[in-house]
């Protein structure tokens, strides 16, 4: 009695061994294609937010410091923005001058879990553009987010300091945009979030972020 | 020999057969409902969670069957759980690594293909008591069944609610004109999947019936 | 505070199962009358509160300083069935009445994909450990509250006279697309 049972638990084992070397095989063999992917779409989303810059530096690569994240979380608190985070930065250049920055914000504000995009700023504040990089909003309402291009697109080309959001007749040109119709949660964690990389990008310009890579910023 | 190949054969085909048309693992035995109804907002959706689904059967009955009389009666529960969650865990990363929008798409849904009863419910009921070859053609004629349902299921519902045919959010083959038809929307969201699935089966339940009839009318004609 | 977000959302708004599709087999298939409705209700809430907080644990303690983290789904699901099997000995042992109306649901519970699909969400949204029980117990009553519902409309209506082909799931399948309809009621609390 006691022998068979050490005897199934045995034959599980093996099964459970055999598949978990199988599993670290397949792990090891699609790491890197996975990574490559990652960041096919990070460059990707880069060059859609600044399509002028011809060079992107990661933060980490450049003098500024690799953890934004944390020295971003204490401005935004204090704006409000709690949840809120900036998990990324990078330097944009063209022809070796510095040409803006983009921006990785975190949503944790969303209606099905965390939203990431990236938002592009050119050094005067103008926002040159948004791209989602993760977003798992409902199909058929905060979904819209990405297959309608027309919400994002109300940020491109517009200066303010932050931005409201209103049902209809938004004019983002005064700081108002419009909310995806039944989307309120979705379209709420867009508009804190584009306000939070705004406000992170005040106090790039404010404090002793002056080069990156060798190119000037200021 | 060759006697013995067409039985496997004719088997084989049988189980084919038999998933797609005769006990579709969705339309007939309503099991894997929850991918079913939750990724079928597109068509496209719905074809990519069908193959990955065939993917995973089609090897887990394989795996099953060929370890059959190794796994121990009374373990065989948690040792088919090990073999689908690693084989799920293949597909995957197989899927962030080649096909990344599409795992984007389907999300959680994808590890949660381990606890698709129609996954173990085959091994259960097939796989843990046939030979290899026509446990594989069970597992994938259940895949393909699955396939078809959830494509045509994702099919209406883009169609219905999204005015497109065949979409993969950005282009479609095919897009109804705004003026023709306004979207929907409803049919893309949670209530519309349960309510179209509602009419598949129930058309499928008339077609049957009706057949069913015209066969027992055919019947009392004869024996008149 | 926001842990209250996390209940209300998980139990209400973003129903489990009219909302987020988990959990339908037993949705479908156990929702005849009240009383086993009450009775898989209760079972799902004991298994994916405690199954919340050891996959949390686990993933925390283990996965993550082991860089192990690519087997979250197999470690899961070999814990929601372990869990399963020590409710179902336990039942047996201590409270003979709850596991005679019970003891059919357990083994049941391990496919449920509610249970799998809580753990996952939880790490997905890196949830800590309160957060995930918390996360766990709400979705899980959420689970219960629909179910038993579903099961409530299912005994009103049994008698009524329903078109031949509609007859079985196709009614209860729009029974629920009307309640999921109802639900997107509570997205206003939002």
């Amino acid at each position: 009695m006691n022998n068979s049972i050490v005897k199934d638990a045995m034959r599980l084992f093996i099964i459970t061994l055999i598949s978990g070397i199988i599993l670290g095989f397949f792990y090891d063999l699609t790491k890197g294609p996975i990574e490559a992917q990652e960041e096919k779409t990070r460059t990707q989303a880069y060059q859609t937010v600044l399509p002028d810059a011809d060079r992107f530096e990661m933060a980490a690569d450049t003098a500024y410091s690799s953890d934004i994240e944390m020295q971003m979380q204490p401005f935004l608190n204090r704006a409000g923005y709690t949840s809120d985070s900036i998990s990324g930065l990078v330097i944009a250049s063209k022809a070796g001058t510095y040409s803006g920055v983009a921006l990785t914000v975190t949503a944790h504000d969303g209606y099905g879990g965390d939203i990431q995009f990236s938002v592009g700023i050119l050094p005067d504040g103008t926002i040159s553009g948004i791209s989602i990089l993760s977003i798992s909003e409902t199909a058929g309402l905060g979904m819209r987010a990405k297959t309608d291009p027309s919400f994002l697109s109300q940020w491109t080309g517009m200066k303010q300091k932050s931005f409201d959001l209103v049902k209809t007749g938004g004019d983002p040109a005064a700081g108002t945009v419009d909310a995806i119709s039944g989307s309120t949660v979705t379209s709420r964690a867009f508009q804190r979030g584009i306000n939070a990389a705004l406000i992170a990008f005040e106090n790039l310009q404010n404090n002793d972020i002056t080069t990156a890579g060798g190119v000037t910023i200021g | 020999m060759a006697d013995r190949n067409n039985h496997l054969a004719s088997r084989g085909g049988e189980r084919l057969y038999n998933g797609i048309i005769k006990e579709n693992p969705t339309l007939v035995l309503i099991l894997g409902m929850c991918p079913t109804l939750a990724v079928t907002t597109s068509a496209i959706n719905g074809i990519g969670m069908g193959l990955s689904t065939t993917v995973v059967l089609l090897l887990s009955n394989t795996l099953i069957s060929m370890l059959r009389k190794f796994i121990p009666d009374r373990v065989r529960m948690p040792a088919y759980i090990v073999i689908v969650a690693s084989l799920v865990t293949v597909v995957q990363f197989l899927l962030e690594a080649y096909v990344p929008a599409l795992y984007e798409a389907l999300g959680i849904y994808i590890p949660l293909i381990v606890v698709n009863c129609i996954i173990l419910g085959r091994a259960e009921a097939y796989a843990s008591k046939n030979p290899v070859f026509p446990s594989a053609m069970d597992g994938l004629g259940m895949g393909l069944g699955f396939t078809c349902s959830l494509t045509i299921l994702g099919m209406i519902r883009e169609l219905l609610g999204g005015g497109t045919f065949l979409s993969n959010g950005a282009t479609a083959v095919f897009t109804i004109p705004q003026s023709v038809y306004t979207p929907a929307n409803i049919f893309i969201l949670a209530p519309g999947a349960f309510i179209v699935l509602a009419f598949i089966i129930a058309i499928r339940n008339r077609v049957i019936r009706r057949n069913q009839e015209k066969r027992s009318r055919e019947n009392r004609k004869e024996s008149v | 505070m926001k842990l209250l977000v996390i209940a209300v959302s998980a139990a209400l708004v973003n129903n489990v199962v009219l909302s987020r599709f988990l959990g339908l087999c037993p949705f479908l298939g156990v929702s005849k009358s009240t009383k086993t409705a009450a009775g898989m209700g209760a079972a799902v809430i004991a298994v994916v509160t405690v199954s919340s907080a050891i996959c949390s644990l686990l993933y925390d303690f283990l996965l993550v300083p082991l860089d192990l983290v690519y087997l979250n789904t197999i470690v899961f699901i070999l814990i929601i069935a372990a869990l399963v099997q020590f409710v179902e000995m336990v039942l047996k042992k201590k409270s003979h009445a709850l596991y005679e109306s019970l003891g059919v649901y357990l083994p049941l519970i391990t496919t449920n994909c509610c249970v799998l699909g809580t753990a996952l969400t939880n790490v997905q949204d890196s949830y800590g450990l309160a957060e995930s029980v918390v996360n766990g117990l709400g979705t899980s009553v959420g689970f219960a509250i629909a179910i038993i519902l579903m099961a409530g409309i299912r005994e009103k209506t049994q008698n009524n006279d329903v078109p031949e082909s509609f007859k079985g799931m196709p009614i209860v399948l729009l029974t629920a697309g009307l309640m999921s309809i109802a639900f997107f009621g509570f997205a206003g609390i939002m």
